[in-house]
Parts: structure tokens; sequence; C-alpha cells
């Protein structure tokens, strides 16, 4: 506890430090037309403009004026725009985030009065592209049925399964998932399953799809996933993710109740090579399994509990993505990398772990981990009553 | 290993001293209670309200709202329960619903939409009764007394203890509680608490 007041100061301090800086700049000269326009059109109107996942459009100065102290909180908290991963040593493609400038800039034309200056200096809104960004898909399915969720409770998560009738096997590059309703679905994790199993506990749940987090599926494999506001990619240098015949599709998505009872029928388009790729890839997990299987015994009250892994690449291998899971009571995450010549390098920290937000974050270029490396995780969970998302109250021991 | 336990206690740190900035922020020079209590608005039927005077009801109770606020929308089921069980205890529940580029058309399609139909519901497009009562926040119950005390102010319950954070298991149910003790005749737990949302949008 100590220790974490004296973070907090230093936290504070910093902040403190952030705002006498921006007060020497002349604060009536920040308009909206000139310098916030260009922020927000930049790094929220992918987002916030209609039919995206956002609540609101920010796309014009009245947009902007009239929530301009929620705007200001949001930037300054970090909670906008959403992202959750960091790197010392590498970059993310599509990375997402004001700069300290840009946040200052925000906050003295908030507390100016917000004036929308000269219109004329307006740059124009970015060009977004709707629909199927990567083209026409090669196949596209969608839910069979619809799925009701409820108007409040708990967040869903559930399993959807979408028979795909293929009678070869197929290379996928890449996934394009279309929420039918984009104010509940939060995202979503895509597998495949060869078994029949997921058809069956399907078919055993009366209403569509089936209940356990993860994927529930035996014979199979994870093929990506989308989160909030997640943009289609090709995977690099032809990469593709086998798809074996007769898969089925499953969609574990993800739901975020609104207030009002919304009925979602998703939808995904699939990208498939024309060859089997020349090189294959795989996903390295650490720790390996999750849950009992990993020895987690969290006893009840504990807002650390630490557990780590380490795992020695025996071949020479080039990362160009990485991911993180895990679920309620996850805290923070990290992941660094050892190379042979005792250099260590962070490859992903999640500091402050928000589990609805379970992406994949694709490095900018290949990292080189020559074999010998030595990767290791570090996953901390906190089962105290502190962590908002403990489903236990008074916290319970978990296993 | 040391780095990383580090990070993570910032990170959660940052958030709990973001909060407190919102807190001290929200507390500045709130009245006590309703300066004018013979304010009167036209509610999105177009019948007059005066929302501070209350013939027989005990209190009223006033919900502010945004239509394209998450946390607001998040409470409709709530609020549509608080009006069916405290409505009938005599208490007169209002949606004041404070976009000042919302229509009424708008708000019977939001009230539709979110079941919230049965309320009275005001579009307070200037902010008569933002500034009567203070409101900050969508979403923020105001409670007054026939003689204008503000007897609650602040958050619905803690299901959000921040913007982005929301709570598995809900365990302090404010504005029930107030209510309850109104209507039982006691002292009110806590007057004040944090209502947690959408900053009110300038006019
Ligand atoms: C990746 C998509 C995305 C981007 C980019 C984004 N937002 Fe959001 N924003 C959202 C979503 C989704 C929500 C609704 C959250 C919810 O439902 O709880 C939201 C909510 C908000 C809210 C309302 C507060 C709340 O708790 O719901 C504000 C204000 C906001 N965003 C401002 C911004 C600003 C300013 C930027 C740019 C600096 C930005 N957003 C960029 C997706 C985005």
């Amino acid at each position: 506890m100590k220790q974490r007041i004296h973070h907090c100061l230093v936290a504070t301090v910093l902040l403190a430090t952030s705002f006498a800086g921006s007060t020497a700049r002349s604060a009536e000269t920040i308009t909206f037309s000139e310098h916030i326009a260009p922020i927000v059109f930049e790094n929220c109107a992918s987002c916030h403009r209609s039919k995206e996942a956002a609540p609101f459009s920010l796309l014009n100065y009245r947009d902007v004026q009239k929530r301009g102290e929620l705007i200001l909180t949001v930037v300054e908290d970090r909670y906008m725009p959403p992202w959750h991963v960091q790197s010392k040593d590498y970059v993310f493609q599509d990375h997402r985030g004001l700069t300290e400038t840009e946040v200052a800039l925000i906050s003295d034309w908030v507390e100016s009065g917000m004036a929308e200056g000269d219109s004329s200096k307006l740059p124009a809104l970015p060009k977004f592209t709707g629909g199927w960004q990567l083209g026409e898909p090669d196949l596209v399915v969608s839910m069979k049925e619809g799925y009701t969720l409820y108007a409040e409770g708990p967040d869903i998560y559930r399993n959807f399964v979408v028979p795909l009738n293929l009678d070869e096997d197929k290379w996928i590059q890449a996934i394009k998932f279309r929420p039918g309703v984009r104010s509940v679905v939060h995202h979503s994790l895509f597998y495949y399953d060869t078994s029949g199993d997921a058809r069956q506990r399907d078919a055993a749940d009366p209403v569509p799809g089936f209940k356990t987090m993860g994927r529930g599926t035996e014979r199979g494999g994870a093929i990506g996933g989308w989160a909030l506001g997640g943009t289609p990619k090709m995977l690099p240098d032809g990469l593709a993710y086998r798809l074996p015949k007769g898969s089925d599709l499953i969609l574990s998505t993800h739901f975020h109740p609104s207030g009002k009872e919304e009925t979602e029928v998703s939808t995904v388009g699939f990208y498939f090579a024309d060859e089997p790729p020349s090189q294959r890839f795989t996903g390295i997990q650490l720790p390996p399994v999750f849950g009992a299987l990993a020895g987690i015994n969290i006893p009840a009250g504990d807002s650390a509990y630490t557990k780590t892994d380490s795992f020695v690449l025996p071949v020479d291998v080039k990362a160009f993505g990485i991911s993180a899971h895990a679920h309620y009571l996850g805290k923070c995450m990290s992941m660094t990398a050892t190379l042979p010549g005792g250099e260590v390098k962070e490859l992903m920290t999640i500091p402050d772990w928000d589990f609805s937000w379970q992406e994949s974050y694709r490095f900018d270029g290949y990292i080189s981990l020559p074999a010998g490396t030595r990767l290791d995780s570090e996953v901390v969970w906190d089962n105290s009553e502190d962590n908002f998302n403990n489903p236990n109250v008074p916290p319970k021991r978990v296993r | 290993m040391r780095v990383f336990k580090n990070h993570c206690s910032i990170g959660v740190c940052l958030a709990l001293s973001c909060l407190g900035a919102i807190a001290t922020a929200g507390e500045k020079a709130l009245p006590d209670a309703v300066e004018d209590t013979s304010v009167s608005i036209l509610d999105i039927e177009g019948q007059e309200r005066a929302p501070f005077q209350l013939d027989e009801a005990k209190a009223s109770v006033l919900l502010f709202v945004t239509q394209d606020c998450p946390i607001s929308n998040a409470y409709a089921p709530e609020m549509a329960r608080l009006r069916s069980e405290f409505g009938s205890k005599g208490f007169a529940l209002t949606l004041v619903y404070v976009d000042p580029d919302v229509s009424r058309n708008e708000i019977a399609e939001h009230m539709k939409a979110y079941s919230l139909t049965g309320y009275v519901a005001i579009a307070d497009r200037r902010h008569d009764l933002v500034k009567a009562t203070g409101a900050r926040v969508t979403p923020e119950a105001v409670v007054t007394l026939p003689d204008g005390a503000i007897a609650y102010r602040g958050r619905i319950d803690n299901m959000y203890p921040s913007l982005g954070n929301r709570r598995r298991v809900i365990t302090e149910k404010d504005l029930r509680s107030a209510l309850n003790s109104i209507d039982q005749n006691e002292a009110i737990d806590r007057v004040r608490t944090q209502a947690v949302g959408c900053y009110i949008p300038n006019l």
C-alpha cells in the first residue's frame, strides 16, 4: 500500500508539471479550426461518427464544443482514444494515443472558452471507407440466428457456431468482422472447430450459441479476432492461417449490455490466399495454459497475485504480433525477451488491464528473436475488493 | 521484474488520482436548496411543469440524462424500476434531458427504445433545471423536498467507479436508500455522492 501511495505522488507530480508547461502558450490563440479539429479528426473521428461503435459523432465544432469538459477528462485519463499496450522498445501498428502536447492543447482550449476560430482553416475530414475495407471477401457468412441480450447485467461471453461448409482446406489471410449492433459487441475471438463438439454444445443450449469463456473446442485453433474500432489486416508476407475443410467457425464474442435489449447477428468476411503459404507461423503462449492447469490459486483479497513463466526459443523467431488474455481478475501483464547476449527487451506491458479489451497487436515490422532468446511473461491478478471487475463481493479464493 | 510491478501500480494510481480530480472539480459551491422553486418548464407533451412545487408528493426526483451517454443509458432499466417503485410511494420522478440540441421527438424515441415511457420528461434545452440544481453529470439524481431543500444529490448507485470502469457487483444503492429514508421519515445516510458519467453538454 505504501508503495502505491508513493507512485501516486509521482503520477500527480507528472500531471502537474505538464499543466504548468501548457499555460505558457497564449490561450486565446487556440481555436477549434486550427488546433483542435486536426487532433480530433485524426484520433477520434474513425470511431466517433455515425454507424460506428462510439456513442456520438465528433465531426464538427458543435459536436466537440458541447462536450468539451468530458472530452478533456477522457483524454487526460488516457481512457480515449482506447489503447492498452505499451513497449519501450518496439512500435505497434495503428498505435492510438495523444501526445502530452495534444492533451495540453485540448486542456488550454477548454479552459480558455473553446473558440471556434476561422472555419476556413478547418482541415478536411479524413476519408473513411465503410463496408469491406479490403475489397469484396471470398466468403461471407453470418450467424444463423440472432442472439438477444438483456438490457442490463454482467457482460456476456458467448460462443456462436457458424458452419462454413468448405469442401477443401483454405488459407486465411484476413478476416473482417462486422457486428450487427455496434453498441453492444465489444470484441470477438475467432476459432475453427473440426470436431463437431461446438455444434453439439450449441444444440444442447436452448438459446443461440453456448456459454463458457474462451474457446470451448478441442480440435481446432485460433484464427484471430476483432476488437472495437479494429480494422482488418492481411497477415504479412503471404502468411496465412490454415482453415481445414469441414470446419465450423466459432465466434467467441464479448457483449456489453447497453441499457436496452438488443439482438445481434454478426457477419464475417474471409479473405483466402490462392495458394498455401511458403512459410508457417505459430503462436507461443505463456503461461501455456490458463486457469487451474497453470496452478493458479489466488487467495481472497490478494491484490497482486503474480505468476511468471519463461520459455527459451529453440529456433530463430521473427515475431510480428502479440496479444494478451485474462479474465476479470487480471491486472497487469507483461512479456520481455532476453536476447542471447543478455539484452532485455520489453515486448509488451499492459499496465492497467481492462479485461473487456482483449486485443491483439501487430508490431511495426518483424522483431528478430534469435534461438536462445528467453521469453519471460508475468501476469498479475487482483482478487481484492478494490478490483471493480471482481465478480465476488466479498472476494473468494480463485483456482 | 521489478520494473513491471512499478509500471503496474503507476497505471492503477493514475486512474485513482484522476478520479480525485473529478471529485474536487464537482464539489465547487453547489446549491443546498433550489432558490426559486417556482421555475416552470414545458414537458415533451407540451404540458407546463413546476418540478420543485410539490403539492402532494413527498419529494421531487429529477434524473438528469443524455440520450447518447453510454453510462446514462446503462441506467435505463434501473430508472424504469425507480419510477414504478417510488412513483407509487408518493414521489414525483422526472427525466430531464439536458442536451441543448435534442428534440422532443428524439426524446420520445429514446424513451420508447429504453422502455422509459410513463416518465414525465423535460427537454431542459436552456439548462433552467441544470442551473437551479447544480447538476453536472448525466446520469445524476437531485432530490428536492417541498421547501426546495436538496435532500440528495449524486449517483444512482456505484455501478461506475470511474469513466470506463464498471463494477461487476453493485454494492451501494445511494439514491434508493435516500428515497427510502425520506419515505420513512429517517435521516438520509449520505446526502451527497459523486455522480460518474458524462458532463452535461454545454449550451
Ligand atoms: C477505437 C474507437 C474509438 C476511438 C478512436 C475513440 N473513441 Fe471515444 N468512445 C469509443 C467507444 C466505443 C465509446 C463508448 C464506451 C462505452 O460504451 O462504455 C467511447 C466513448 C467516448 C466518450 C464518452 C465517455 C464514456 O464513458 O462513454 C467520450 C467523451 C469519448 N469517447 C471521446 C473520445 C475522444 C476525444 C477521442 C479521440 C481523442 C476518442 N473518443 C477516440 C470508441 C472510440
